[in-house]
């Protein structure tokens, strides 16, 4: 039952309801009118019976037979229902008869509509005379049964007919109904594909579907202020998106970024020489490390003050970074005035060659000058690593055969390049 | 032998004629009489001039000397149909001519046999007077005011005269009147 639509549970209501109703109306109705038609027959039998009997009586005590007899004829001619009228005397004898048509089936109920029994007793003496049988057809009877029958049978299909309508007129508006449904169920508001316009109609149905169509107009209203807003939104997400990206890559870039000198810091260096590693190790090929280190930068910082030192250690970055040739090769500051190069499939010679072109272009540069201020020329010691990684080696040990020569050449005198032979 | 046959023939057989016919020499039919003989008791008690009945009912039969057996043999038929009377009443009969018409005075109905106008007149006139019911063998007294009488048509039935009862000062019952024909006079036809 609760899976019935409304509109079924609406039709099978009223359908019940109405023949529930036509026909308690009817049942009452024609027992009513059965009712009164008996007691109409009975009143009317009994009145006929007992106009007639005292006549007869009369008649009878003064001896008049032929006057009883035209009488009796004159009352069967009169009353056509009178199925048979028979008279008999005190004594059973037979006075008077008429059957009609002389074939009668006589009705079986024996009931004051079919049949009278009337005593005939002396209008004057009061004596019993003898009785009167009297059997009426029960055709008025069986007539207003089949007139009411008829007449039930009217209204219900009168009934009938009505609520064949009335189901096509609930299934027509709930038809409407569905057709709104089935609109609001594919509505998609970013489709806008909702097609119905407003209604004329002044009923429950029209308002409905009014107010849907006012939701839906405000739902659009809504979607595209939605649409809008999210549209902003998104820009500004990727506006701040950007930002942040940019944010995050200058944070990177600071991260593994010295900012003095703008090389790479030593973090970034590990790193850097990490993959490298893993790199030429799976490719079999050689890694060359160069570590140098800015000669007498105590002096510069304690002669001409930090300040100084920090345009030194930015130039000497620059003329390190300008004397890279490959996109692979990498520089980094390494700490204090000492900076570190890694050359991928680099021989030992190639990067000594590097460090002397770097020696070369310090020797074009000269002294650094800083407000007016000049240093006098700089120089650099290198210490040179060469190592092809295998699993016999680590890639720190890059860096301390680099530091190792590193400290030789300062030890020989500074401004020197030294190769470690590891 | 032969002579006796003849005087038998020649002067007995029309004496018993002449004696039959002398017995209905008026010609009163005797189902009639029967008729009368049962309605005039219940005349007297579907009318008004029950209302005078005490303890009984009196019939007052006029009639012509002529008539005389005939009167006695209404009233032997009178007495045959109701021989412990009507109802609760016993029933007396008078019998008188037309010229003592006193018999009637305690009569509450007066029924007459043919007569002379003359009688007839008189007994309607003691009946009027003393507001006593009349009725007639022959209906044609009707005309001359009797009460009632009896219809001898296609069928047999009381004969009122409406008007002379409502001289009278009778009134019948009205079952009586359904059940009679109405006698319209000469005038009113």
């Amino acid at each position: 039952m609760r899976n019935l639509s409304i509109q079924m549970k609406m039709i099978i209501g009223v359908i019940c309801f109405t023949l529930l109703i036509v026909s308690l109306e009817r049942y009452q109705f024609s027992e009513n009118i059965v009712e009164q038609f008996i007691a109409s027959q009975k009143s009317k039998n009994r009145l006929l019976i007992d106009t007639i009997s005292p006549v007869i009586s009369l008649n009878a005590s003064l001896g008049l037979s032929d006057a009883n007899k035209e009488y009796l004829d004159r009352i069967v001619e009169q009353n056509d229902d009178i199925l048979s009228l028979t008279l008999r005397d005190n004594d059973g004898k037979m006075v008077y008869s008429y059957v009609k048509n002389n074939e009668v089936h006589f009705p079986a109920r024996a009931d004051e509509i079919h049949y009278f029994m009337k005593r005939i007793v002396d209008p004057v003496t009061e004596e019993y005379y003898g009785k009167a049988d009297i059997y009426f057809d029960d055709h008025e009877y069986q007539a207003v049964i089949h007139k009411n029958r008829v007449i039930t049978l009217q209204i219900f299909i009168v009934t009938f007919v009505l609520l064949i309508g009335f189901i096509f007129l609930i299934k027509r508006e709930f038809r409407y109904l569905q057709k709104l449904t089935e609109n609001v169920l594919t509505y998609d508001p970013q489709l806008n594909n909702f097609r119905l316009a407003k209604s004329d109609r002044k009923d429950e149905v029209g308002i409905i579907h009014n107010a849907v169509v006012a939701l839906v107009e405000k739902i659009d209203s809504y979607a595209k202020l939605l649409h809008e807003t999210n549209h902003s939104l998104e820009e500004k997400v990727a506006l701040r998106t950007k930002e942040l990206q940019d944010a995050n890559r200058q944070l990177k870039e600071l991260s593994v970024t010295d900012p003095l000198t703008q090389l790479s810091n030593r973090r970034h260096f590990e790193t850097h020489l990490h993959d490298v590693w893993l790199l030429a190790k799976r490719s079999h090929l050689e890694i060359s490390v160069i570590m140098c280190d800015i000669d007498y930068f105590k002096t510069v910082n304690d002669q001409f003050g930090h300040l100084m030192g920090d345009v030194v250690l930015k130039e000497i970055a620059a003329i390190l970074t300008a004397s890279l040739k490959r996109s692979s090769d990498f520089v980094a500051r390494y700490g204090g005035e000492e900076f570190i190069i890694v050359l991928y499939d680099t021989k030992i010679t190639a990067a000594e060659e590097l460090c002397r072109t770097i020696q070369n272009r310090l020797k074009e540069t000269g002294s650094f000058e800083y407000q007016g201020v000049k240093t006098e020329p700089i120089t650099m010691s290198f210490g040179i690593s060469n190592m092809i990684p295998s699993k016999n080696n680590v890639e720190e040990d890059l860096i301390k055969f680099a530091d190792l020569a590193l400290y030789k050449a300062k030890e020989d005198g500074r401004n020197r390049i030294v190769l470690s032979m590891d | 032998m032969d002579t006796i046959k003849k005087a038998l023939y020649r002067y007995f057989v029309p004496f018993l004629m002449l004696y039959a016919s002398s017995l209905n020499a008026s010609g009163y039919d005797d189902d009639v009489l029967e008729i009368f003989s049962k309605m005039l008791p219940r005349f007297v008690l579907m009318s008004n001039q029950k209302n005078l009945l005490k303890e009984r009912l009196e019939i007052c039969i006029l009639n012509d000397k002529i008539d005389e057996k005939t009167a006695l043999m209404l009233m032997s038929k009178i007495d045959t149909n109701y021989p412990n009377g009507i109802k609760n009443y016993k029933i007396r009969l008078v019998e008188g001519d037309y010229a003592n018409v006193n018999v009637c005075r305690n009569s509450q109905l007066i029924f007459m046999f043919d007569s002379t106008d003359e009688n007839i007149a008189k007994a309607i006139r003691y009946s009027k007077e003393n507001h006593v019911l009349s009725m007639s063998y022959d209906a044609k007294y009707l005309e001359n005011g009797v009460g009632a009488s009896l219809f001898l048509g296609r069928k047999v039935v009381p004969y009122i005269n409406i008007n002379a009862l409502h001289k009278n000062g009778v009134e019948f019952d009205n079952l009586l009147v359904q059940i009679s024909k109405i006698y319209a006079s000469e005038e009113v036809r």
